[in-house]
């Protein structure tokens, strides 16, 4: 090895080893949250932190199935133990009696805090008379023996009324003690993670405790089901991995087995990989060193990306002989590599583009796409023939060659049918119109749909169902937050009465302003004050005023009791609605709202919301100068989502420039940049022509996927184009090789990611099913469009 | 249980029956309201709170269907309804209506559940929530109901149900705060039914 090989090496190794170094450190995360917008709008802004951060996120429901009713009751019952003792939850409701009676407790001890009804004027003589005149009479009523029993401490009714709005329009159904689905076949509980969404390993590993938990109660015939965006990333992350991983070894297997048939020689195998070891590598340093973490979903389309490098070492082993022969290799450098520097730069040229993406997701795969492809087409240049062994041979391929010129000459014969399939192509997506993308999130979902239907029952079971509407209240404290929630509460209170929601969570229910708490202690009366009202309250009632001493000892204690704040909730199992639906935000820019209050809206039993209604109705209802917003939770997260797509529309749109300009400017000629683009051109239009005539709307990844096809074809179209000008010293057999080598190159992309298409994760197979035809298009009609060899000229 | 003792107390319960059949015994007035089905009645009912100098009235119908459902309509002093199918309860007063469990109640729906309990003379059903206990004999007999369990007793003291062959009269609820509703039951003329 000459001295300068050496010195290659030597840095390539240090390279290297700082790669591997950065690529370690790296750390790997899968939430949701690199796929949103950096700079959305407020109100994006806060949908965002909801599923970054917010409870509502680290919600888990859990359900037991089998057994008996006993059975499974006993087990929540033993498993909310368990899990109440564990930190990594903070909240776990079963509906047992033991939260039941805390919250019970809970609310009696702070009737006159929390009771709307509690003004000055029910705590006047007529007021009094004629609550506690209501009271005796509920005690008549066929439920009135609870009544009966609060009677002596709360004649004026507030906790009854309390307990009615305590949980909310709709309660779990409880069986054998605790919560239960309206069958009744399954135990409901409701769990609270400490960790947030973004801290997806946390999770994991409270997930892991709960699983664990519940084995530890050995109850083989009873089977745990668990569902939430805890669970759901849990889900994804696994079927991703596991589908990539089963997926990506049957593709190795495949290319590998291609490729020893064509080497027959397992160090050139082993060597062939090298180049896509290094891009993989350089990709995950590259983004870790610019993102400071890699996103699950960019490592496994970045790895798929790396498939060009596949090619990159055979078109110098067979194409060049591996590069030991000095005078072959000098041939590749100067003729053959320009050819395929174009493609490589064509192909950074479109991923270029993602770069200047919003969404960190995009911008990570385009910094992933071209720091591999550099490293892999280096690694292939300048280091790879320097590891190729000495005894190299390149099996013998002339007569593969000779077939597959026969083939290209009867492609070139058919070369003007070219048009046939673009136009039809052309006409079904003109025929669709605006049908051709679509604009919803969840067909990216990579979640089963057993998944999708097993939270929206059990959603519905326990009385959380999916919100769609939310009134969010931004403020720079948490009693502005509050006294918001209250003056919108208001507006919203007479839809509810006419009818046009059903309901209004509030976290005000709860936690009242400090100012409407201290407006309540200040309408209670003193006690002397309190019992010479009663004695005139109470004249016409079968009631003496004696006999309320619990009453006004209360009353008392309320006047001077330390305000409710979020801290007093601690046991019972409002603190995890009150966590829900009052957020302080995390990090915010100064000036910006810190505290969020959050009123989802339950819309009426029959029909929608409407909007427009509830717009008029908070108009106004500003205070301290920010006003309340109405999100709309699905059609902000499709908005996202189609913003996203817009953006990659147009980011593909300009690499397709990029990449022509390119082109034009390096092969300064017409035919040439015609013959180069041409096919590319076909490819995507044919292969987006059949996703839609086989019902695909196209999504996201299908775009990436075409950026993919141009990326790769781009070096069959050079290297063919290359391949059929007459230059010196190029002898037929080389051109057989390079025929030869595209046509391998083609076959292992088309198994790798043909392989991708039988996946069930939407995101593997979307991308599958694009490249894969794509890149047999490309080659076909790179082939066809090539001009022919000059000795075939002659035989024609 | 092992398998002898449960012989044995297979054994103990067939002689017991053998011996209790020459007497009126708790499996014989289950055995006659079990056999009376369904039943509509009209009650009035007084509720004795210690606090209030008087007891509170109220009247209303009282309507059985076997085998597990119960309707009480009060139509005095004000006109409300509380419906018990399972173990699902719904409360109507005026236009509201409110849906819960017997769970969701203080005393777990005991008490409401041991009126069902007699009417339908499902005795398993009794015994699975009280201490079941019979005094007096077929013309004029009392059933005395004490909560088996000790977080039930913080709410309720006991259930006294009298009557008369297989004829329910009186049904008396002892709370442990003192509250105690005595509810007097009528057989509904036949041709009179409330619907």
């Amino acid at each position: 090895m000459s001295p300068r090989g050496r010195t290659t090496l030597l840095l390539w190794l240090v390279l290297l080893l700082l790669v591997i170094w950065q690529a370690a450190r790296t750390p790997i995360r899968t939430d949701l949250s690199v796929f949103l917008p950096r700079s959305p709008a407020l109100d994006q802004q806060i949908l965002i932190e909801q599923l970054r951060v917010g409870a509502l996120a680290r919600l888990v429901l859990v359900g037991i199935d089998g057994g008996t009713a006993e059975a499974r009751a006993q087990a929540s019952r033993d498993l909310a133990a368990t899990l109440r003792a564990d930190t990594q939850f903070t909240q776990v409701a079963n509906g047992d009696g033991q939260s039941l009676q805390a919250d019970r407790a809970f609310v009696f001890r702070q009737r006159y805090l929390l009771s709307p009804t509690v003004d000055a004027a029910r705590f006047s003589v007529d007021g009094l008379r004629t609550a506690i005149g209501e009271t005796i009479e509920a005690v008549a009523a066929p439920a009135g023996m609870l009544a009966a029993s609060l009677l002596p401490r709360d004649p004026t009714g507030e906790t009854l009324q309390l307990i009615d709005t305590l949980s909310g329009p709709v309660t779990p159904r409880r069986v054998a003690g605790v919560w239960a689905t309206r069958d009744g076949e399954r135990a409901l509980l409701m769990v609270g993670l400490r960790a947030p969404l973004i801290d997806s390993d946390a999770q994991q590993r409270a997930l892991a405790t709960l699983d664990s938990r519940f084995d530890a109660l050995n109850q083989p015939e009873l089977r745990l089901l668990k569902t939430g965006p805890a669970v759901f990333a849990a889900v994804s992350r696994e079927r991703l991995i596991t589908e990539a991983a089963v997926l990506s070894a049957l593709s190795a297997l495949l290319v590998i087995s291609l490729l020893w048939l064509a080497y027959r020689s397992v160090r050139t195998l082993a060597l062939g990989l090298v180049p896509v070891g290094c891009g993989v590598l350089a990709g995950i340093a590259a983004v870790g060193a610019g993102f400071g973490y890699v996103h699950g979903v960019t490592l496994a389309f970045g790895v798929t990306m790396m498939g060009e490098a596949v090619d990159y070492a055979v078109y110098l082993f067979v194409q060049a002989d591996g590069g030991r022969d000095p005078g072959r290799s000098a041939h590749w450098r100067q003729h053959l590599w320009p050819a395929l520097r174009l493609g490589t730069a064509t192909s950074i040229a479109g991923f270029a583009v993602l770069l200047l993406s919003g969404f960190p997701g995009l911008a990570q795969l385009g910094l992933f796409a071209i720091a591999g492809l550099v490293a892999a087409a280096l690694a292939t240049r300048y280091g790879l023939p320097l590891l190729v062994p000495r005894d190299f041979r390149m099996r013998d391929v002339s007569a593969l060659g000779a077939r597959l010129d026969a083939c290209q000459q009867h492609l070139v014969r058919w070369r003007h049918w070219i048009w046939l399939p673009c136009l039809t192509a052309a006409a079904v997506i003109g025929w669709n119109g605006n049908q051709i993308w679509q604009r919803e999130l969840t067909a990216l979902s990579p979640l089963p749909i057993e998944t999708r239907q097993l939270d929206a029952a059990l959603r519905s079971d326990v009385g959380a169902p999916d919100v769609r509407y939310v009134v969010a209240v931004p403020a720079r404290d948490r009693e502005s937050a509050l006294r918001g929630a209250e003056a919108s509460v208001a507006r919203l209170t007479p839809l509810v009465q006419q009818g046009a929601l059903s309901h209004v969570d509030a976290p005000t229910r709860w936690l009242p302003s400090e100012a409407t708490q201290r407006q309540r202690q200040a309408a209670l009366p003193s006690a002397d004050e309190l019992r010479s009202r009663l004695q005139r309250a109470l004249r016409d009632l079968p009631l003496s005023p004696e006999k309320l001493q619990g009453f006004v000892d209360d009353v008392e204690r309320a006047r001077q009791a330390p305000l409710l704040t979020p801290e007093s909730f601690a046991g019972t199992s409002l603190a995890l609605a009150l966590q829900s639906l009052l957020v302080e935000r995390e990090a915010t820019v100064a000036g910006e709202p810190s505290w969020l209050a959050l009123l989802p809206l339950h819309g009426p039993p029959s029909g929608s919301v409407d909007v427009a209604v509830i717009r008029a109705a908070l108009a106004g209802a500003e205070v301290g100068g920010v006003a309340p917003l109405l999100l709309d939770m699905k059609a902000a997260t499709d908005t996202m989502y189609v913003d996203y797509l817009r953006e990659a529309a147009w980011l593909s749109g300009g690499a397709a420039i990029a990449i022509v300009l390119l082109l034009a400017v390096n092969l300064r000629s017409l035919p040439r940049l015609v013959r180069v683009v041409l096919p590319l051109a076909a490819a995507v239009l044919c292969v987006v022509g059949g996703q839609l005539l086989a019902g695909v709307r196209l999504t996201l990844l299908h775009l990436v996927g075409l950026l993919l096809v141009v990326a790769v074809g781009s070096n069959y179209s050079l290297l063919l184009d290359q391949r059929s000008r007459a230059d010196p010293g190029s002898t037929a057999a080389d051109a057989t090789r390079m025929l030869v080598s595209v046509a391998l190159a083609a076959t292992t992309t088309v198994m790798a990611f043909g392989v991708l298409a039988f996946s069930s994760v939407p995101v593997l197979s979307m991308i599958g099913s694009t490249v894969a035809p794509g890149v047999v298009l490309a080659f076909l009609f790179s082939a066809a469009l090539a001009q022919p060899v000059h000795r075939d000229n002659e035989r024609r | 249980m092992t398998r002898l003792a449960r012989a044995l107390s297979g054994t103990l319960l067939v002689l017991a029956s053998w011996c209790a059949a020459t007497q009126w015994s708790v499996n014989d007035l289950m055995a006659a309201l079990a056999a009376r089905g369904s039943a509509d009645a009209t009650f009035t009912e007084r509720r004795y709170v210690p606090v209030l100098d008087a007891p509170v009235q109220s009247s209303g119908t009282l309507r059985f269907v076997a085998p597990d459902r119960i309707e009480k309509h009060t139509l005095q002093p004000r006109s409300e309804s509380l419906l018990l199918a399972g173990d699902q309860i719904t409360l109507r007063q005026g236009q509201r209506t409110r849906s819960l469990t017997l769970t969701d109640l203080p005393d777990n729906g005991l008490a409401i559940s041991s009126l069902r309990g007699t009417m339908a003379g499902d005795l398993a059903a009794l015994r699975r929530g009280w201490a079941v206990a019979l005094h007096g004999d077929r013309r004029l007999w009392t059933l005395s109901l004490t909560p088996a369990s000790q977080a039930v007793t913080q709410y309720i003291e006991a259930v006294l149900i009298e009557g008369r062959e297989d004829q329910i009269d009186r049904i008396e609820i002892r709370q442990a705060d003192g509250v105690r509703s005595v509810m007097q039951i009528m057989p509904a003329p036949q041709n009179d039914k409330p619907r």
